[in-house]
């Protein structure tokens, strides 16, 4: 009995780790569930050339901006000298951030609160002897806003944007009508896709122009990775 | 003339021995003395951080909301996270001594898959995914059997009922739990060399290029200085995804595991150097106990 109960578990054991290898192979229901991260192993899914920062700040009904990025008892670094929320790629978690701040903090009323982000080349991460074997110009760091997301005193999302490397690769998309050419006459007859997500975020701006070529669009998942630390 | 018979066993044999042979489990007692040390050291950093980070009361990210599930994870008020932080902390020091060795693997296991999974943003990793699931082996293993306190205590009160036991006579058990975690690692990099293969930019050495020109994981001036041999970098990255395609078929060999745990320690190695990685090479260090 103790060993058929053991050759079950090892059966299963190995079906479903199998499922999990298939289904990252084929990209079938690969992000339909949290429990496929469990079975997934894609520990390298990509670093974009553009390092990554978030900034939440606050505007107060006096204009006053205050800045909730760090928690009220100060910000935890989980792996180098980088605040935790910079951590949150997808950007589905901040406003618990700026939940917490505020809950735990004396402060005017707010009318909005402002996920922003902030992104530069990682060439400029490089050391000056490095860059100077590789570039002739002057290493001058040159980083770009833009907002994530904008919320409600009462946290809920009242704009929400994709990140700033989709909307690069987007705007790029709709100047270019070659690539819409053979976006609209490449699409797959078949797909396999199934995917049960509910959007957890509310979006109140979308674009006229741009909404036939982005419906359903997700944020390509390998411009970020999750930390594999 | 005479004739060497020789046994011929079916697949089914093989497969029998393969899970079923009996050991002492001294592979998966140093894998349980390691592994819960090494993720002591990642959770004891977080304990003063517990209830911002897990609870309720904090700034918790549950990993399922980012796949559209945002009730999924129970959320815990912050004194109970705190006590349940507090008891995974025991817990692990229980594991690694083998006090209570099951109950308490199952607790480590049970806590710590939990805290992760309230904690997308900076705990839940890769290598806790790897770790849960070896949690959970271990604790289905025999893994306290042996070097352990509970083991201690066992022959002590033998020795009291008069039976008594020779230094190496120790008690043997089925190999399946550690085959599985050996299984587990192995399809680790097999996945692992499945997402190399999907990710645009690997083979040319982009991807590693950019990954080593960050902090994000920690300091890696190694890294940041290899950047200026982009031709070693792409001659790395070939020589890793043919090791973990090939990892799950030669690691049962003798010298097969020689190369393949030999260009492992290798491999995380350097992802030390070059990425600033260290918890995820100290997790697969750890994982290679289970191989000898």
């Amino acid at each position: 009995m103790k060993r058929k109960l053991a050759n079950l578990f090892i059966a299963s054991y190995l079906a479903v780790m199998s499922f999990g290898l298939f289904s990252h192979t084929m990209e079938f229901m690969h992000g339909s569930h949290p429990a496929m991260y469990f079975i997934i192993w894609d520990m390298f899914c990509g670093w974009s050339a553009y390092e990554n920062r978030i900034h939440i700040v606050g505007e107060g009904e006096s204009g006053a901006y205050y800045d909730l990025s760090q928690g009220p008892w100060g910000e935890f670094n989980p792996y180098s000298d980088i605040g935790r929320r910079h951590y949150d790629y997808r950007g589905v978690n901040l406003k618990n951030i700026s939940d917490n701040v505020l809950a735990h903090t004396e402060h005017e009323p707010m009318t909005r609160i402002f996920i922003f982000e902030e992104n530069w080349s990682k060439k400029y991460n490089m050391p000056d002897f490095v860059w100077k074997r590789l570039y002739d110009e002057p290493k001058e760091l040159r980083s770009y806003f833009a907002v994530r997301q904008v919320l409600t005193p009462e946290s809920q999302v009242a704009q929400s944007n994709p990140c700033w490397l989709t909307r690069c690769a987007q705007t790029q998309f709709a100047d270019n009508p070659r690539l819409q050419r053979e976006a609209q006459s490449s699409n797959p007859y078949l797909s396999i896709a199934t995917s049960n997500r509910k959007s957890s975020r509310k979006t109140d701006q979308s674009s006229a122009d741009e909404a036939p070529l982005f419906t359903e669009q997700q944020e390509p998942d390998d411009l970020f990775s999750p930390a594999g630390n | 003339m005479d004739m060497i018979q020789t046994e011929r066993k079916t697949f089914l044999q093989d497969l029998n021995h393969f899970f079923h042979k009996e050991e002492v489990p001294f592979g998966p007692a140093l894998f349980r003395m390691a592994l819960p040390f090494v993720l002591f050291l990642t959770m004891s950093i977080r304990w003063q951080w517990s209830r911002e980070l897990f609870s309720a009361d904090g700034a918790p990210a549950p990993l399922a909301v980012g796949y559209g599930y945002p009730d999924l994870t129970p959320l815990l008020p912050g004194t109970v996270v705190v006590a349940l932080h507090t008891l995974l902390l025991f817990s692990m020091i229980c594991s690694i001594i083998g006090w209570r060795t099951r109950t308490s693997l199952f607790l480590t296991w049970g806590i710590y898959t939990y805290l992760c999974c309230c904690d997308g943003m900076s705990t839940m990793t890769k290598y806790s995914i790897i770790s849960s699931h070896m949690l959970l082996l271990l604790a289905l293993s025999n893994c306290g059997k042996v070097w352990s306190v509970d083991s201690w205590l066992e022959k002590r009160k033998e020795k009291k009922n008069g039976v008594f036991r020779s230094i190496d006579d120790y008690p043997r058990f089925p190999i399946w739990p550690r085959r599985l975690m050996q299984l587990m690692i192995a399809i680790v990099y097999f996945g692992a060399a499945i997402t190399k293969i999907h990710t645009h930019g690997y083979f040319n050495g982009d991807q590693m290029h950019f990954w080593m020109n960050t902090n994000i994981n920690n300091a890696n001036p190694f890294g940041e200085w290899l950047t200026l041999f982009p031709g070693v970098v792409v001659l790395m990255g070939y020589i890793a995804i043919v090791w973990e395609f090939l990892f799950i078929g030669v690691v049962w060999t003798r010298w097969g595991r020689l190369v393949a745990i030999g260009m492992g320690i290798s491999f995380h190695a350097m992802t030390t150097l070059i990425l600033g990685l260290y918890i995820f090479p100290l997790v697969c260090f750890s994982c290679y106990l289970l191989h000898f």
